[in-house]
C-alpha cells in the first residue's frame, strides 16, 4: 500500500493510494495519512489504484472523512476503484464517494 | 401455537442454573481482583457480562425476581464500565453482597422452581437495592416500579407498522483481528431476502487519534424483508454470535420492543431513534411514542423482556446456548465436557476387572510355549496399563480450582477478625483424585480458619513483634514419592509448647514427668485430640476443640496422615500426606508361607537376600546391618503366626516411609504387581494397617499392607512387649 502525493492546487493536498487497503495495511495507512490532516488544506484521495478494500479499509476511510470534516475541511474521494465502490455500495455509503 | 411434543424445559433450566453458578464464581474471582486493583477493566467487564447474561436468561425462563435484581446490578456496572461512575472499595463491597444475594436466590429457585421470592430475601434485596440506587440516583424501589408497570401495561399493545424485520448489529472490537468481515454477513443476509435499508453506525465515538485501525467500530441498523424466522436470522450470524451484539425485532413488533432496543443500544436514544425513523423502521409518530415510553420506564427493561410474547422454544434454547458460550472468557478455547461421576466410577470398575483378567492371561503366557501367544499377551498387558493410566487420569482434577475457593474464605475471615492476611497459593496444577479433593475441603478450611483465628495476630501486634503488618498463609500442594502432600503454613504465633503440655496434663493425656522427654512434634500431636484447645477465645467454629480431631479423622479415612510443625512466635506448618489414588496402585508382591502380601511399590526401597549373620537380635530390638546402617526389622512369619517351616533362604524387604527405614523378612519376593484395590469387608477393615486386598491372577487373595500404619502397629506391639 503506497500513498503518493501529486502536485495539488492551493489549499488542496492531492494524494493517490495504490495497493490494498485492508486489515493488513490500515495501520500503516493511518500513520501515513495523518500528517496530511490539517486545518489549512482540503484532501483529495485518488483511489483508482485500490486493488482491494475490506471493512477495515472502509472503516478507515469513514473515520478519515469524519476527522477531516471535524476540523472544518473537505475530503474528496475521486475515481473509486470497482472494489471500493462495491463495498461502499453494500454499506449504503456511496454518497461518500464522488464520481 | 401447538406443538406435538411439549418442549421439555427442565433440562434447559438445569443448565441455566448450573451455568449461572459458574458465572457467579467467575464474578467472585473478578471481584477479588477488583478489591486489590480498582481499575481493572477486564474484571469490570467480566462482572458486567455475568450480570447481563444472568439477567437475560433468567428473564427468558420467567425467573423475574432474579432478572429484575440482576438488571439493577447490571445498570450500575454499565455506568462503571463506561467510566461514568468511579468504582471504589465501598462499591466493591456492595457488589460482593449483591453477588451473594444473587447466589442465594438462584439456589433458592433451583429448589423451588414455582415459588416466588420469600420475605426474608425480599427484605434483604430491598436493602441492597437502596444501596445500589444511591449510585444510580434512582429512588424507586422495586415495589414502586411494579405498580407503575401495571398501570401502563395497556399502552404496550401498540404494534408498529413496520413489515420488515429490524436488525441491529454491533460488531465486536476484535472481529477484524479474528479474520472476520461484516461484509460477508451482510451479503449473506441480502441473499436471504431483501435488505430494504441499511445504515452504518460508528458506534464508538473514538477520536481519530485514539482509534485503532485494526479494531472494529462498526455497527448497522438494518431493515430486512424476508420470509424467515428469528432463528434463521440468528443463524446468518452464526460465526460472529460471540463477538457481536445482535438484536432482532420481527415485523409488526410491539412498540415496547423498540423501546428496549433504544435502551439497549449503546448510542444515545434520540440519535438512535432518529436513525430508526430514517431507515423506516418506525414512523415519526411511533418514534415519538417510543422515546416517550423509553424515558419514563428506563429501568423496566428486564420486566419487559419477560413479557415478550414471542418467546419460542428455539429462542429459549438459543438464549441458554448463548449464556453457555458467554462462559468463554479465556481467549484460549477450553475444551471440556461434563461427565457424570457415576459413569467414571463404572468405567474404573470395569478397568479393574480387566486388569485382573489380563493378569490371568499373563500367567498362562509365562507358562506357555506359544511364542505368538506370549507376544500377544505382552502387548495386551502394555495396552491395559495404558488404559489404566488414562482412566485413572480421568478422575484426576487439578487442586488449584478448589484452592481458589479459599481466597474468598480468607478474605471474609480476615475482615471479620480485623486482621490483614494474604493467601498465597502454589502447586495448583497438582492433580488429585476428584473424591479426595472434595473430602479435603472441609479439613483444609478448618485448618485455615485456625490460622486466621489463633495463628495470625492483629496487625498492630505483628508490628510490635517486628513482623510485617500483613499476615501470610501459604497453601501448597505437590507430589512426593507416590503421595500428594498439601501444606498449610502461616507466619503467625506458632504453637505454644508449654500451653499444650499443661493442657494435656489437665486432660490426663500426659504425665508431667514424661513431658520433658517428648519432642516438639510429639507434643504438637496433642492438638489432634478430641476436645483439645488451648485458646482462650472461642470463635464461631474454632477454639471449641472439636475441629482438629475431626480433621485428623477425615484425613485418615482417606488413608492419609497429618503432621504439625511449629515454632513459637514464627508460625505453624500443617502437612497432610495422601495417597495418590484410592483404587489402583503399583504394588510389590511378596510371599510368606502360603500367603501373599502386597506392598506399595513406591515405598519399597530395596530387596536383599539375607544372611543369618547380619540379623541381630539384641535387647533393644531386632536390627539388620545394611551396609553399616542398622535397620529395625520384623519377621512377617512370626508376626502373622504363619505355620510351616522357615525356608532356608529368606529375603528382607526394606521399606522407607518418611525417611525411616524398616525391614520386613519374607520368604520370597515375587515382583512388581498391578494392584487393583478391593475394599475389605467391614470386619477386616477395622485393621488399620491393611489397606485393602487384591485378587491375584491365580485367583488367590493378597492383603495390601499400609506401611505407615503397619509401622505404627509394630511400634505399638513393641511398646506393649516392653511395658
Amino acid at each position: 500500500m503506497k500513498i503518493s502525493r501529486s502536485k495539488g492546487k492551493k489549499n488542496l493536498i492531492s494524494l493517490k493510494i495504490d495497493g490494498k487497503l485492508d486489515i493488513y495495511t490500515v495501520k500503516e495507512f493511518k500513520e501515513q495519512i495523518k500528517v496530511f490532516i490539517n486545518t489549512n488544506n482540503d484532501l483529495e484521495l485518488d483511489c483508482q489504484g485500490i486493488e482491494k478494500l475490506d471493512s477495515a479499509g472502509y472503516q478507515m476511510i469513514v473515520f478519515l472523512h469524519r476527522e477531516v470534516n471535524e476540523i472544518g475541511r473537505k475530503l474528496n474521494i475521486i475515481k473509486p476503484s470497482e472494489d471500493m465502490k462495491q463495498v461502499f455500495n453494500l454499506y449504503n455509503e456511496e454518497s461518500l464517494l464522488s464520481e | 401455537m401447538g406443538t406435538d411434543k411439549e418442549y421439555d424445559f427442565s433440562e434447559a433450566i438445569d443448565t441455566f442454573f448450573h451455568e449461572s453458578r459458574e458465572m457467579l464464581e467467575d464474578m467472585e474471582s473478578a471481584l477479588l481482583v477488583l478489591e486489590r486493583e480498582n481499575l481493572d477493566d477486564d474484571s469490570i467487564n467480566a462482572i458486567f457480562r455475568t450480570a447481563h447474561t444472568i439477567k437475560g436468561s433468567a428473564g427468558m425462563f420467567g425467573f423475574d425476581d432474579i432478572s429484575t435484581f440482576t438488571h439493577i446490578v447490571e445498570s450500575l456496572l454499565d455506568l462503571v464500565r463506561k467510566n461514568e461512575i468511579e468504582i471504589d472499595s465501598d462499591m466493591v463491597a456492595l457488589l460482593f453482597d449483591c453477588h451473594d444475594h444473587i447466589f442465594k436466590i438462584i439456589t433458592y429457585f433451583e429448589k423451588n422452581r414455582e415459588a416466588s421470592i420469600n420475605l426474608e430475601s425480599r427484605v434483604e434485596e430491598d436493602k441492597l437495592i437502596s444501596r445500589l440506587n444511591k449510585y444510580l440516583n434512582l429512588d424507586l424501589t422495586k415495589e414502586e416500579i411494579k405498580t407503575d408497570e401495571e398501570v401502563d401495561e395497556t399502552t404496550y399493545e401498540m404494534n408498529v407498522k413496520n413489515k420488515c424485520w429490524h436488525i441491529s448489529l454491533r460488531f465486536g472490537k476484535d472481529i477484524f483481528k479474528n479474520g472476520l468481515d461484516p461484509q460477508s454477513f451482510i451479503s449473506y443476509l441480502a441473499k436471504k431476502g431483501e435488505i430494504v435499508n441499511l445504515k452504518t453506525i460508528h458506534h464508538s465515538i473514538v477520536p481519530f487519534e485514539d482509534m485503532e485501525p485494526e479494531s472494529c467500530y462498526l455497527g448497522f441498523e438494518i431493515d430486512f424483508y424476508g420470509n424467515t424466522s428469528k432463528e434463521q436470522l440468528y443463524d446468518v450470524f452464526e460465526f460472529v454470535k460471540d463477538d457481536c451484539s445482535i438484536k432482532l425485532l420481527p415485523p409488526k413488533s410491539d412498540i415496547s420492543q423498540y423501546v428496549d432496543l433504544i435502551n439497549e443500544l449503546p448510542e444515545e436514544p434520540m440519535g438512535i431513534g432518529r436513525i430508526l425513523a430514517e431507515i423506516g423502521s418506525l414512523t415519526e409518530s411511533e418514534l415519538d411514542e417510543a422515546l416517550r415510553l423509553q424515558k419514563e420506564h428506563h429501568d423496566l427493561i428486564g420486566k419487559i423482556m419477560v413479557n415478550e410474547k414471542m418467546v419460542q422454544e428455539q429462542v429459549v434454547e438459543a438464549a441458554v446456548e448463548k449464556q453457555s458460550r458467554a462462559r468463554k472468557i479465556d481467549e484460549q478455547a477450553r475444551k471440556f465436557i461434563r461427565v457424570n461421576t457415576d459413569k467414571l466410577d463404572s468405567l474404573i470398575d470395569i478397568v479393574g476387572e480387566l486388569l485382573i483378567s489380563v493378569a490371568n492371561i499373563e500367567q498362562r503366557a509365562i507358562l506357555s510355549d506359544d511364542v505368538e501367544f506370549k507376544e500377544s499377551a505382552s502387548s495386551l498387558t502394555q495396552l491395559i496399563n495404558d488404559v489404566r493410566d488414562s482412566s485413572m487420569n480421568l478422575r484426576m482434577v487439578q487442586i488449584g480450582d478448589s484452592f481458589k475457593r479459599f481466597e474468598r474464605a480468607v478474605r471474609d475471615l480476615s475482615r471479620d477478625s480485623g486482621k490483614l492476611i494474604d493467601l498465597k497459593l502454589s502447586g495448583g496444577e497438582t492433580e488429585l483424585d476428584k473424591t479426595l479433593i472434595e473430602k479435603l475441603m472441609d479439613p483444609l478450611l478448618h485448618i485455615i480458619r485456625n490460622s486466621v483465628d489463633h495463628g495470625i495476630d492483629l496487625p498492630k501486634n505483628r508490628l510490635l513483634q517486628g513482623k510485617p503488618e500483613r499476615g501470610r498463609i501459604e497453601l501448597n500442594a505437590f507430589h512426593a514419592r507416590g503421595s500428594v502432600v498439601i501444606e498449610v503454613k502461616d507466619d503467625g504465633n506458632g504453637l505454644d509448647r508449654e500451653k499444650i503440655i499443661s493442657k494435656a496434663i489437665k486432660m490426663d493425656l500426659l504425665e508431667a514427668d514424661r513431658a520433658e522427654s517428648l519432642s516438639d512434634d510429639e507434643i504438637y500431636q496433642f492438638v489432634f485430640y478430641p476436645g483439645f484447645t488451648t485458646s482462650e477465645k472461642v470463635t464461631e467454629l474454632s477454639g471449641r476443640g472439636v475441629g482438629m480431631d475431626v480433621v485428623k479423622r477425615n484425613i485418615e479415612s482417606l488413608r492419609g496422615s497429618a503432621e504439625v510443625h511449629s515454632r513459637k512466635g514464627q508460625g505453624t506448618l500443617i502437612r497432610i500426606q495422601l495417597p495418590l489414588t484410592l483404587v489402583i496402585i503399583d504394588g510389590f508382591l511378596v510371599e510368606v508361607g502360603n500367603f501373599n502380601y502386597v506392598l506399595p511399590l513406591d515405598i519399597v526401597s530395596e530387596c536383599v537376600n539375607i544372611t543369618k549373620e547380619k540379623l541381630q537380635n539384641t535387647e533393644n530390638g531386632r536390627f539388620y546391618d545394611l551396609r553399616g546402617e542398622m535397620i529395625p526389622y520384623v519377621r512377617l512369619r512370626d508376626l502373622f503366626s504363619i505355620n510351616g517351616s522357615t525356608p532356608k533362604r529368606e529375603s528382607l524387604i526394606i521399606v522407607e516411609n518418611r525417611r525411616k527405614k524398616i525391614g520386613l523378612v519374607i520368604d520370597r519376593s515375587i515382583g512388581e504387581y498391578q494392584t487393583v484395590i478391593k475394599p475389605l469387608d467391614a470386619i477386616l477393615s477395622k485393621i488399620q494397617w491393611i489397606g485393602g486386598a487384591t485378587i491375584l491372577g491365580t485367583g488367590e487373595v493378597a492383603m495390601i499392607l499400609d506401611i505407615p500404619r503397619f509401622v505404627q502397629y509394630i511400634q505399638a506391639l513393641e511398646a506393649k512387649r516392653e511395658g
